[in-house]
């Protein structure tokens, strides 16, 4: 039985040894190679330091030797930490002084450097008798179990201070089996990575290629900036598996790119991350006719995901995307205020997630973790912890799937009735031509806007009245505001602090 | 038919609307990459506005660093596409 992560790559490397495993640009690894450059990281990052369980911040752009730090780390006994090199210097200092004693690993020139000390992998490779590095390595994996850490990655906290999310080797082998099977993974596969290490996306990227032994391309940023090159690349390399966040299929559904590149070769579409827009869900149905289309749902806490729909026959008759149902090993309980379990259809209320994959809670924090992670209502006879998303959804009658409708904190109360903004985008993105839409609450106005976008980046003259048709009165936006293009965060997600300010500016 | 100049100012007009940086200057030779803050969903929109505010078609393999540099590129582009305006 699989104990530690870094076993998918003992195995495979001894499959492929000669397969390439990452392609970045110009450059490209076999198996064997990478095994090669990890474990002599991971000897000396053992012999160096004499550290186990502890974080190795992996501070460096995404490529191949971010690979070999996050697997060297790994088989030194340690917890890697990806980061974001361009994060603003005071969050970098937050994130680090929230780890405590932790190391540094950087790339340079020929390998790496750390806390000082340099870790030339020429050299390294030349004088260490590989065979007595991976006897060392071993030994000391012997020690490891499976809750021990994988990985931390920080999430943004609403105090302003970075969240290290802990998540263990038996929550990322648990998901990555689900995946493999679920979705039918096979060796053949050819993986385009988009999402930056430091989120958490990018772990099924990585462990998909180091458990079937599939090729892992790293998308470069400027193909994500002129996305026809994007595509170009997709084609030309045979990209048949994506995990992408909705906001990269949606422009790339704007500049219709799916008509005008034969992009045939993607049979398994993923996304997550945030809502997905219907109107885009369909056009992608339309021209990838057999693809198989997947939506997926879980926050840095949970390992990856524990939600997902594969859509089929029943998408031309959606009104909503769903998030769907529970992955394997994931519970979902929905928690209405007090706490209480909801077992009735229609109602809104916290999604809550129990199970494996639930990240034993934030590193150094165990005040946030108490609150975030509580025993399970109604479970006194043993200890059972879930996670509170803060994401507010219900399970419909209709179809028995899970749908979100917003956040917690996007919920807002006006003439006495609860409103979730979620609802009202939801309803706008019916609306034919309607690309993306997102509600905001002027507190200080007590006014809802609705900012939208559009195919033709056209203003919808008709948006207000035609959304009347799914929307009560009191929720009705006070505004509907046409944008050619949406501010976003550092992640790709919608900039509702920008749109509340843009308001501001508005105004004044 | 619309000049090169004429075509310049439209696309200035709309990159400030669309990508306000106050207090920075935009000329015609600004480098709209790496001084203009210019994301994906920028490029997205840029290329839909020169295809409605100009009737062209703006060809996908031609999205791309050379043509997006600055506002004088995106107008040389445009009046190429419209058959040599200029």
């Amino acid at each position: 039985m699989q104990r530690l992560a870094i076993e998918y790559l003992i195995n495979t490397r001894k499959r492929f040894p000669d397969k390439t495993a990452i392609v970045d640009g110009k450059e490209s690894i076999t198996f064997g190679e990478l095994w090669r450059r990890s474990i002599c990281l991971g000897y000396w990052l053992r012999t160096s330091f004499n550290a186990t369980n502890m974080p190795v911040v992996v501070s460096m752009p995404k490529s191949i030797p971010a690979v070999v730090a996050i697997l060297g780390i790994q088989l030194s006994g340690n917890i890697y930490v990806p980061i974001d090199v361009d994060s603003p210097p005071a969050r970098k200092k937050k994130m680090l002084d929230k780890l405590g004693p932790h190391l540094v690993l950087e790339s340079s020139g020929e390998g790496f450097t750390c806390a000082g000390s340099e870790c030339n992998m020429e050299e390294l490779a030349a004088s260490v008798d590989l065979e007595l590095a991976e006897e060392v390595v071993a030994a000391g994996l012997e020690q490891r179990i499976n809750l021990d850490p994988l990985y931390i990655i920080f999430t943004s906290g609403t105090t302003g201070t970075p969240k290290g999310v802990t998540i263990t080797n038996a929550g990322v082998i648990n998901y990555i089996d689900w995946v493999v099977e679920t979705y039918d993974v096979t060796g053949e596969e050819i993986i385009g990575s988009q999402a930056p290490f430091f989120f958490d996306n990018s772990v099924l990227d990585i462990y998909l290629m180091l458990a079937r032994g599939c090729t892992l391309h790293l998308l470069r940023t400027d193909h994500f900036l002129f996305l026809p090159t994007l595509a170009e690349y997709i084609r030309e390399n045979m990209v048949s598996f994506i995990f992408f966040v909705p906001s990269v299929l949606v422009s790339m559904t704007r500049l219709d790119l799916f008509s005008h590149y034969d992009l045939s070769c993607l049979a398994k579409v993923l996304f997550a991350g945030e809502a997905m827009p219907l109107n885009t869900l369909r056009y992608l149905r339309k021209h990838l006719p057999r693809a198989l289309l997947s939506n997926l749902y879980g926050p840095t806490e949970i390992t990856v995901d524990c939600i997902y729909w594969i859509f089929g026959e029943e998408l031309e008759h959606l009104e909503n995307v769903p998030l769907g149902i529970p992955c394997r090993n994931a519970e979902i309980i929905l928690l209405d205020e007090n706490g209480d379990v909801v077992t009735e259809p229609d109602t809104v209320a916290e999604i809550c997630v129990g199970g494996i994959g639930v990240s034993p809670g934030y590193w150094n924090d165990l005040e946030r973790t108490r609150e975030a992670f509580i025993q399970r209502p109604a479970q006194g006879a043993y200890r059972s912890i879930v996670y509170k998303t803060g994401d507010l959804g219900y399970i419909s009658g209709k179809d028995n799937l899970i749908y979100m409708v917003g956040r917690k904190d996007h919920q807002i109360k006006r003439q006495g009735y609860r409103i979730e903004l979620g609802e009202i985008e939801a309803a706008f993105n019916l609306l034919e031509e309607i690309t993306q839409s997102c509600a905001v609450y002027d507190d200080a106005r007590k006014e809802i806007l609705l900012f939208y976008t559009t195919f033709n980046r056209k203003p919808k003259e008709d948006a207000g009245r035609k959304a009347r048709d799914y929307l009560p009165a009191y929720m009705m936006p006070r505004r509907v505001i046409h944008l050619e293009r949406f501010p976003l965060t550092a992640n790709g997600k919608i900039d509702r602090g920008a749109l509340r300010s843009y308001t501001d500016s508005e105004h004044s | 038919m619309s000049n090169i100049t004429d075509i310049a100012a439209r696309i200035k007009d709309f990159i400030e609307r669309e990508f306000p940086q106050p207090g920075a200057e935009l000329t015609l030779s600004t480098n709209l990459l790496e001084e203009w803050f210019i994301d994906s969903l920028g490029i997205v929109n840029t290329t839909l506005f020169l295809e409605s505010a100009f009737g062209i078609e703006v060809r996908r393999a031609d999205i791309n660093a050379a043509n997006f540099r600055s506002i004088e590129t995106l107008a040389r582009y445009v009046a190429e596409r419209l058959g040599g305006g200029g």
